[in-house]
């Protein structure tokens, strides 16, 4: 049988963790953090002043997160972050499930 | 996937994104080490600010923060989660340091001990004998048998009602863990026959999807239209199909529970051979965006969002190369599936 693959087929995979082929704005050089600096974070997380952004899917989110993040799929960022987080100066800190 | 969603952020506008790059696999992992120190490490893990709101989301009924009846309580569940073993030993232990500080209270003529009918005869009170006699009344204050052939005076009777206190919640820590060793042996037992009865299940219902795709592949063959019991078969085969899925992708998120890797990779290449058997049926059955129930196409999204989380690089965990592969397979599979 027949089975397309097209470039949507590469978008899909973009879309969960693969480091494989990153979107268009990965380009960017990253600021990552540790697990000693998100350990510092955290209270001001817990004080509403940062953003902790889970990218998982809302299973994923379900059965595990890091206390107080939020639930933004990779795939839904572009449709949702101006709803969920209004304030485009806030800190924002995102995590995936692995070092990806 | 973490850095694909800064980069989108950032082009969104968003000027301060940063990235955690230990992801939800490095933080699960410090997590279980820093619980498994016990519950003393829990107010303390997220500072001050929001400590509560914190401490409250990990912990129901939590330990309460200030004052003695907190500390005590706090003490009674760190004890409570020590060994049987090493419950004795601080008992024990107790007990020795009680007797021994009796008995230098007395030796330092502070007044400790004396016998119901009048003071211990002198010699008695120190000396080796004295020392034992001060053990013997700490181990019977310790039980809270209390005797009474030997009473503390003075400073004594404030070092032993103390000592009553500790000897009674260290003996009820020990008393209590004796009981629950066996629930939890119990529990653990349960726990694991559930397991495996589950896998047992997710194999067969694989097995089952797998099948009922064949088959139904097999009714539209040849014909222009697939006939209605076709289209309601592959809809209730996928309503089980998703229900499987989310148990095995449940098995790679909770780092809880494992099954073998034998029996892990006979699990993925079940759900690959059953998204083979979708895009072949998908593309023979030609069921078009327009004509899919809602409850159909319901299934569909979260089958390809739930295999888009099934990738080598994606799971929490490190998994075997083999295995990884398998994961790979599954969400190029998804996404061929998403795009029929």
């Amino acid at each position: 049988m027949p089975v397309k693959i097209g470039p949507s087929g590469a978008e899909a995979r973009g879309a969960a963790c693969d480091d494989g082929d990153m979107g268009v704005g990965a380009a960017a050089a990253v600021d990552s953090i540790s697990r000693s600096e998100l350990d510092e974070i955290l209270g001001a997380v817990h004080a509403g002043r940062v953003t902790l952004v889970d990218v998982l899917s809302p299973e994923s989110y379900a059965a595990a997160h890091i206390d107080g993040a939020i639930n933004l799929p990779v795939a839904d960022v572009v449709a949702r972050a101006g709803q969920l987080i209004p304030d485009r100066s806030r800190p924002i800190v995102v995590y995936c499930g692995g070092p990806t | 996937m973490g850095a694909q969603a800064v980069g989108l952020l950032q082009e969104l506008g968003y000027t301060d994104v940063r990235h955690y790059q230990g992801g939800l696999a490095e933080w699960l992992e410090a997590k279980t080490s820093t619980a498994s120190a016990g519950p003393e490490t829990v107010p303390t893990a997220h500072g001050h600010a929001g400590a509560g709101q914190a401490v409250a989301t990990r912990r129901i009924g939590s330990l309460p923060r200030v004052g003695l009846p907190g500390r005590v309580s706090r003490i009674a569940y760190a004890l409570a989660d020590q060994s049987v073993s090493r419950l004795f030993r601080l008992w024990l232990e107790v007990v020795v340091a009680c007797g021994v500080i009796y008995w230098l209270l007395g030796a330092l003529s502070f007044g400790a001990l004396r016998s119901a009918e009048g003071p211990i005869p002198a010699g008695v009170s120190s000396g080796i004998s004295g020392l034992l006699s001060a053990v013997y009344f700490s181990a019977v204050t310790a039980t809270s048998v209390g005797y009474g052939d030997i009473v503390p005076v003075g400073l004594a009777r404030v070092v032993a009602i103390a000592e009553g206190g500790a000897g009674l919640i260290l003996f009820g820590c020990v008393v209590s863990k004796f009981v629950s060793r066996r629930q939890e042996q119990l529990l653990g037992e349960t726990h694991r026959i559930a397991f495996e009865d589950r896998l047992g299940r997710v194999r067969t219902n694989l097995h089952l999807v797998r099948t009922e795709l064949q088959e139904t592949a097999r009714l539209c063959e040849g014909r222009a239209e697939p006939p209605p019991q076709a289209l309601a078969r592959v809809e209730s085969a996928s309503m089980i199909f998703v229900g499987e899925l989310h148990a095995v992708h449940d098995l790679l998120y909770r780092p809880e529970r494992t099954p073998g890797e034998t029996e892990l990779e006979a699990l993925l290449a079940g759900v690959v051979s059953v998204f083979r058997e979708f895009t072949e049926l998908m593309a023979c059955a030609q069921l078009k965006p327009g004509d899919r129930t809602p409850a159909f196409a319901a299934s569909l999204r979260t089958m390809t969002r739930l295999a888009r989380e099934i990738c080598g690089d994606c799971v929490p965990r490190e998994f075997a190369p083999a295995l990884k592969t398998w994961m790979d397979q599954i969400q190029r599979l998804a996404g061929e599936v998403e795009q029929i």
